[in-house]
């Protein structure tokens, strides 16, 4: 007879056995050597010791032989070639001249995100709706790039997306809530910051099938509250999206008119399920364009709160069916913004079954937290060492209308004291890479 | 460069350094695959994992506690594992052949495998999920919390009534 009072144990001894009869021989460094090749060729590059760079085509035969090596053998090698090899790689950076220096741009390195503003723009068999970001540093200090009058950029899906062939335009010149044309938005590094969307500043033209050609009709840069071109909000409702999870590669070249392609980078494309509840940050004031201060990046005295809160839009929810709430564990209201953190919790939800989208594996999630207090995930505030007094409070669940695309959508809007001591303050939200806001707190 | 300041595999990895990320793999791509077999299957185990290295490669220098890296990544390839069970809308096989039969160090007290199985069919991928990282992967509540954005206290209590709901079932097996 089992123990009736030990099954938590028994339970575990169960499920190591069980797991344990799962086969995991890999070939590791072929694996690796697979990714980190995939992953170049999006715009991930090699560090400088590496030997076997993609770069020079001669040497290809010396990756492939390195390859071929056993791979336990090539792996010993390796670690120990890889430990010599950071050594000259920390040698030249070493004796590297000083130069003065001097503001230039990062490599072109796209990414290519989910668009805060939509709801599924990046899921299986949806309408294409993404961000592409270009490797910038988002901070509005930072200059982002520029686009001369006459100069394009262009935009590439790969073949799996299916067009349905409707015309491209910019945003003024088509209904873009009713989806009613291929569009795009130049933004200088969040999600309002785009630049005028008439076609005295640039337009959009489809170039064949799957390309979109973003051509400036005056330069496009860095300016007075504006940093310049960071990120392409790509709205394609005349795409469908993939429905085989799987990475594609979108391909974005900066072309000018007297030296052809400037610089070409392609981003990795992940169609993924849908994620039923998602909050993502974005803002409910007024779109204001480019002169609208960024509220990722804010700065606010000793005590005080920055000029904007923060607005996060809750997903596949409407206002009925929730209540989000901001949560602060009880361990948060310490004497030190070290470690601080809490919960966004949403309660509760409607008793509603899951639902599969036809003609693809996209699920919606609600009703599986029905009942229950269902906690979309944690955040955590860092701020300088030492620092006390800060705080953040949430106002009640408000909809609002995103003027992008008139979606109507429930906000959170969250409100952040800062703490008595100067330093930056930084709000992560999910996994710490999801989110991040800033404050920069001043005397 | 002292010992405090050297880079870790993860660092190195962070950087680029693939024959660090080969380290890595070797290092911890058999508890990702444990982890997402108790979500899915032996296929989907292996596909989950591979993800799971994929987007690792990608997030490594977003990584904050380089010392917590296997559960990051075993994190990772369970929630692999859940999405790819709901893509595919994937039901547990049971294919008791696939591995090799380990026997339960005292029969009379120890769970059947095989009934185990058919428990864990009754779940949904997300409790799998849990059962994964706590109880094979060895995460305890603050871990899997912090690796799934959620309280350490909602954990342990999903846990709970997922203990409770094996106990009744297995028990009446």
């Amino acid at each position: 007879m089992p123990d009736q009072t030990n099954f938590e144990p028994r339970l575990a001894d169960a499920l190591r056995r069980y797991a344990n009869r799962a086969p995991a021989d890999i070939d590791a460094l072929a694996l690796a050597a697979e990714i980190a090749s995939a992953s170049t060729t999006e715009g991930r590059r090699h560090p400088r010791w590496w030997p076997f760079g993609s770069d020079d085509p001669t040497q290809e035969r010396s990756r492939t032989m390195f390859l071929a090596m056993g791979a336990t053998a090539a792996l010993s090698i390796a670690l120990v070639g890889g430990s010599l090899a950071l050594l000259v790689s920390n040698d030249t950076q070493d004796t590297t001249p000083a130069v003065t220096p001097e503001i230039t741009l990062p490599p072109l390195e796209v990414r290519v995100s989910k668009a805060n503003t939509s709801e599924d723009g990046y899921a299986l068999g949806q309408p294409t709706d993404v961000v592409l970001d270009l490797g910038m540093d988002l901070d509005p200090d930072v200059p982002g790039r520029t686009l001369r009058a006459g100069d394009s950029v262009r935009v590439t899906l790969p073949d799996e997306f299916v067009s349905n062939g409707l015309p491209a335009a910019v945003p003024s010149e088509c209904d873009v809530a009713a989806g009613a044309c291929n569009t795009g938005f130049l933004l200088q590094g969040w999600p309002d910051s785009y630049f005028p969307t008439t076609e005295d500043h640039y337009t959009v033209e489809m170039e064949g099938t799957h390309t979109f050609v973003f051509t400036a009709t005056q330069d496009l840069g860095p300016s007075e509250g504006a940093p310049g071109i960071k990120q392409i909000h790509l709205m394609a409702p005349g795409f469908t999206n993939p429905h085989v999870m799987t990475e594609y590669l979108v391909e974005v070249a900066f072309e000018s008119g007297a030296e052809g392609t400037v610089e070409a980078d392609t981003g990795s494309f992940v169609a993924s399920t849908r994620y039923g509840l998602d909050l993502t940050s974005a803002f409910g004031q007024p779109m204001q364009g480019a002169a609208h201060a960024s509220t990722i990046y804010q700065q606010a005295r000793a005590g005080e709160s920055p000029a904007s809160p923060w607005d996060f839009l809750m997903w596949d929810s409407g206002p009925d069916d929730l209540t989000l709430g901001l949560n602060v564990d009880g361990s948060a209201t310490g004497e030190s913004m070290q470690g601080w953190r809490g919960h966004i919790t949403l309660e509760p939800l409607r008793e509603l079954s899951g639902t599969v989208v036809p003609e693809g594996p996209t699920i919606l999630e609600r009703g599986v937290f029905a009942n229950e207090v269902y906690e979309l995930g944690g955040w955590w505030i860092e701020g300088p060492e030492g620092a006390v007094g800060a705080s953040v409070t949430a106002e009640p669940v408000e909809e609002v209308v995103l003027p992008i695309n008139g979606a109507t959508i429930p906000r959170l809007r969250i409100h952040f004291t800062a703490g008595d001591l100067p330093g930056r303050y930084t709000f992560h939200w999910g996994y710490g890479e999801k989110e991040k806001l800033f404050v920069d707190v001043v005397e | 460069m002292d010992a405090a300041t050297e880079p870790t595999t993860a660092e190195r990895a962070a950087s680029g350094d693939e024959v660090a990320f080969a380290r890595l793999i070797d290092e911890h791509h058999e508890p990702m695959v444990r982890a997402a077999y108790v979500v899915g299957d032996v296929d989907l185990a292996r596909e989950a994992a591979q993800n799971a290295w994929t987007i690792a490669w990608k997030r490594l220098r977003s990584l904050r506690q380089p010392e917590r890296i296997r559960s990051w990544l075993v994190a990772i390839s369970a929630n692999e594992a859940r999405g790819l069970v709901r893509s595919a809308k994937r039901r547990q096989v049971i294919e008791i052949s696939d591995g090799p039969p380990v026997p339960a160090t005292d029969p009379a007290d120890s769970i059947d495998v095989v009934d185990l199985e058919g428990a864990l069919a009754h779940l949904k991928p997300d409790e799998r999920a849990l059962l994964a990282l706590r109880y094979v992967s060895g995460l305890d509540s603050t871990d899997i919390a912090e690796q799934l954005g959620m309280s350490a206290s909602g954990v342990r209590s999903r846990l709970s009534r997922l203990v409770d709901r094996l106990r009744k079932e297995l028990d009446d097996a």
